[in-house]
């Protein structure tokens, strides 16, 4: 009984985990406007013009 | 029995003293509302003194939520913010009478984290010193300069409370409480992210002293992912933050949209030491700026006598929350550096058995929290902001 819960305490860990990988790939694919994406992350322009 | 008895009726009289030292500290802030108003002949309330500069951005979002589209002139947008100082706003805003404002819910909120954070500090102390009765770093969390923000809409004293509930936890080695006060922290200031780090080396201190070794390195880190309970306890730590930047995806589409908004704000010197190089010689804040990065060097200083008294679980929380700030730039550091619970380890670790030293630091400290609130008031507070 011991070793079975032990083991289902495993599952909510697998899932942090799992959650924490999808958070951090979708940072790598923005759903921005090209005006917020050259002003917050490329800086390529130096004036926010929303 | 008798021995729970006594323990009930010291822990009783100490939250009666730190309660005595908080009223007396909050006195300095009604006497120095009661001064400014004396001086402007303003009839202003102490609540509507205080709400000023980031008080806005917190009362915005409890009242309305976050904004999906940067402000169209500023580039500012209120999710720069972290929400779960608005969230518990908002909670209580349901839940008490409609004549209490955002902003009075917010002082109260706040003034309450302070005074629990003084109450786990004494015990936090005393579960290391024995003998001290531990009262000066409830004194300085109430009364040290750049400590006004306690007082107000700010997340300063939310973000206080859970970190030294974090130590408290870690000091009796309930890891897992410690964790959960972590996930707050990290929930309330991004900062607390780094807590995670302080439980890996209190939990390593607590099985292998400070003795390291490869083989106990290894068995450390095994041990982790043995028991699962341990594990889950450092992975709930960035489970709100995470949880806020995928909403932050659904919202703006963008995980890093809280970083990424700063720019609007200040350009980033990109590194530590140039951040404290330029503030000190060449900025153009003027004084400000050498203030701050002053203050940096300060906190830095503090964070290393903490090493140097081997705390390195309290220490690394130092650098790195306060080393995050400083890479983009030392502007409002003394805020960040008064707001993170090792620097009060490190005063009070300093001062405990200097007995002038500690009347010089309590005399010093009073008035220079009058004059930070006077200032306040009269919104000249640029360098204290």
């Amino acid at each position: 009984m011991k070793v079975f819960l032990k083991g289902l305490l495993y599952v909510p860990c697998i899932g942090l985990i799992a959650f924490y990988l999808y958070v951090i790939a979708l940072g790598f694919y923005p759903q921005v406007s090209e005006q917020y994406r050259a002003y917050y992350i490329d800086h390529s322009v130096s004036m926010w013009q929303g | 029995m008798k021995k729970t008895g006594r323990r009930t009726g010291e822990n009783i009289k100490t939250a009666a003293t730190v309660f005595l030292i908080f009223v007396l500290s909050r006195l300095l802030l009604t006497f120095v509302a009661c001064a400014y108003n004396y001086m402007t002949q303003g009839y202003a309330k102490t609540w509507d003194l205080l709400y000023k500069f980031d008080a806005l951005w917190y009362v915005d979002i409890a009242e309305n939520g976050y904004q999906s589209v940067p402000n169209s002139v500023t580039g500012y947008a209120n999710y720069a913010f972290y929400p779960f100082y608005p969230i518990v706003l908002r909670f209580m805003k349901c839940i008490l009478p409609d004549r209490f404002t955002t902003n009075q819910i917010g002082v109260i909120v706040s003034n309450l984290c302070t005074l629990i954070a003084g109450y786990v500090a004494v015990q936090t102390v005393r579960r290391k010193y024995a003998e001290d009765k531990g009262y000066f770093i409830a004194f300085l969390i109430f009364f040290a300069p750049h400590t006004i923000y306690f007082s107000m809409t700010y997340t300063e004293a939310m973000f206080l409370m859970f970190t030294a509930l974090f130590f408290y936890c870690c000091g009796r080695k309930h890891f897992f409480l410690a964790s959960v006060a972590a996930f707050f922290a990290a929930f309330t200031r991004i900062a607390g992210v780094f807590l995670v780090f302080s439980l890996l080396l209190f939990q390593y201190e607590a099985e292998y002293g400070w003795s390291v070794s490869r083989s106990k390195l290894s068995g450390f880190i095994k041990g982790i992912f043995a028991r699962p309970l341990r594990l889950l306890g450092l992975l709930i730590c960035p489970l709100g933050i995470f949880g806020y930047f995928y909403y932050l995806y659904r919202l703006v589409g963008d995980v890093w949209a809280s970083a990424h908004i700063q720019v609007a704000w200040h350009n980033s010197y990109g590194s530590v030491l140039r951040t404290l190089f330029y503030n000190l010689l060449d900025s153009g804040s003027g004084t400000s700026s050498q203030y701050w990065a002053l203050y940096a060097i300060f906190g830095i200083t503090m964070f290393a006598y903490l090493c140097y008294k081997k705390e390195f679980a309290a220490a690394i929380f130092g650098f790195l929350a306060v080393g995050i700030s400083l890479r983009t730039d030392a502007i409002a550091i003394a805020r960040y550096i008064m707001g993170n619970f090792s620097v009060y380890i490190a005063l009070y670790e300093l001062l405990r058995n200097r007995q002038q030293a500690k009347t010089v630091v309590m005399s010093t400290s009073i008035i220079v929290t009058g004059l930070m609130y006077y200032m306040w008031f009269a919104g000249e507070c640029y360098f204290i902001f």
